[in-house]
């Protein structure tokens, strides 16, 4: 019968290992370089973006910062491609004290011609923006405090043909997270494209998911360090309305959140579905190429 | 990060050491494991706000690279009995059945044993290194001890 004194003395045994000379020694070379590391990995190129934005932001606002928690002023315009139309995007929220940090945008888009179409959309990032608030808020009030929320929107593509805007969401307690939403328009007919309207029945799910399962596959037998979940955690099929974008070159690209098919470090994670694979399945309009 | 982040890092670098070295046994990988872990913390680093946090995260840093270390790994770790300790002959066997248990425990079992036993963490400070709440936790632990046979006054 093992008893409590043997697990001490295991912990006892444990407790005498020591971290080698050399580990110390490469620790603090590590940590002293002031600039981020080389990513060996695959990088956080969506972070990189909004710490951009979130850096000028900080300049542009800082006459602002603790005075009011509610104000709006444009920050960024991006013209749509072949339209009168651009996105605006717009601090919404911001709460930044030494405890706490939250930067919510908001996003307009104007000029199109389809009024539903813009109001419809307008008014979904709108309530977005007010719903994170307000969750936030929550959490302070209930107590919680070393948190922080930035939500931000930029143009992810815009090809002439198809526009995907993305929301990316970065929350952060003890450790960070981030989802990333989009939405994608059909910019010469002014429609909104949702995953199914692109296909023409639902077999896209079967497909698409038996494609992502081959690159999975791939990626983890090659050796940049890869890894996603092979337990019960394992990806196994999308969602019939999985998030998605198109890209600039015309390519349906699927996105997965942070921790939602792969272990935190790989963070969020996409794949370009080659066209050929769902050629023969696409409804006929010329979105994807 | 700046030298404060660091340096709470730095202070508790046998803690990290000894948990990759746990999973892995062996110096070469226990160090890249810490060194990996190391680059993605400078990578997140702004997802920290404060030196309280630091911990918790980094383990969970720790704890994850390891993982998928013994993932693309597990072939190929060896074992080198540089840190191994000796005990008295009249324990030794009981002990070693302990040891030994507690090394064919999964991964999951094994982490949560290190930390509540060897590293004597709270339960809900695991919690939030690994991601999970406090009552799963809690259960995971009980199974863990179920498999090692230990019977203990009080668990948590």
């Amino acid at each position: 019968m093992n008893t409590e004194n043997n697990l001490k003395n295991l912990a006892h045994e444990y407790k005498s290992i020591k971290a080698p000379e050399e580990t110390k020694i490469m620790a603090e070379k590590i940590l002293s370089e002031n600039n981020t590391v080389e990513a060996k990995k695959k990088p956080f190129g969506f972070l990189k973006q909004f710490t951009a934005i979130a850096a000028c932001l900080v300049l542009m606002f800082t006459a602002c910062l603790n005075i009011s928690p509610v104000f709006a002023a444009t920050v960024k315009e991006v013209p749509i491609i072949e339209k009168l139309a651009k996105l605006l995007i717009f601090r919404k929220y911001e709460d930044v004290s030494e405890d706490h940090d939250m930067k919510i945008d908001s996003a307009k888009v104007e000029g199109l011609k389809n009024k539903e179409l813009m109001n419809s959309i307008n008014g979904k990032y709108e309530k977005e923006a007010k719903e994170l608030y307000e969750g936030f808020m929550k959490k302070l009030d209930g107590g919680l405090d070393k948190i922080s929320l930035s939500s931000t929107y930029s143009v992810k593509s815009d090809n002439g043909t198809t526009m995907s805007i993305e929301h990316s969401i970065f929350e952060a307690a003890a450790s960070g997270y981030n989802r990333l939403e989009y939405d994608t328009i059909d910019t010469k007919n002014e429609i909104y494209i949702t995953l199914p309207s692109i296909f023409v029945d639902n077999s896209y799910v079967k497909v698409i998911s038996a494609e992502i399962k081959d690159q999975i596959k791939e990626q983890m037998a090659g050796d940049d360090g890869r890894v996603y979940f092979t337990d019960e955690d394992a990806f196994k099929s999308i969602d019939e309305n999985q998030q998605f974008y198109i890209n600039d070159n015309h390519k349906l690209v699927i996105t997965f959140d942070e921790y939602e098919i792969a272990p935190g470090y790989m963070g969020t994670v996409e794949f370009e579905i080659p066209t050929e694979s769902i050629a023969n399945i696409l409804e006929g309009n010329d979105y994807i190429k | 990060m700046n030298e404060l982040k660091h340096n709470i890092i730095l202070k508790d670098i046998d803690k990290y050491y000894r948990l990759a070295y746990y999973y892995v046994k062996n110096q070469q990988d226990a160090n890249d494991i810490i060194q990996e872990s190391l680059y993605k913390a400078l990578k997140n680093e702004n997802q920290i706000l404060n030196g309280n946090a630091i911990k918790t995260w980094f383990y969970r840093i720790v704890v994850n690279t390891s993982l998928d270390y013994i993932k693309k790994y597990k072939n190929l770790v060896s074992i080198d009995d540089t840190n191994v300790m000796f005990l008295k002959e009249e324990d030794e066997t009981l002990q070693t059945d302990l040891r030994e248990a507690v090394e064919h425990l999964s991964f999951k079992y094994k982490t949560v044993i290190v930390l509540r036993y060897f590293e004597d963490m709270k339960i809900s400070d695991i919690a939030e290194i690994l991601d999970e709440n406090e009552n799963t936790i809690k259960s995971r632990i009980y199974k863990a001890l179920e498999k090692l046979k230990i019977e203990l006054k009080e668990v948590i």
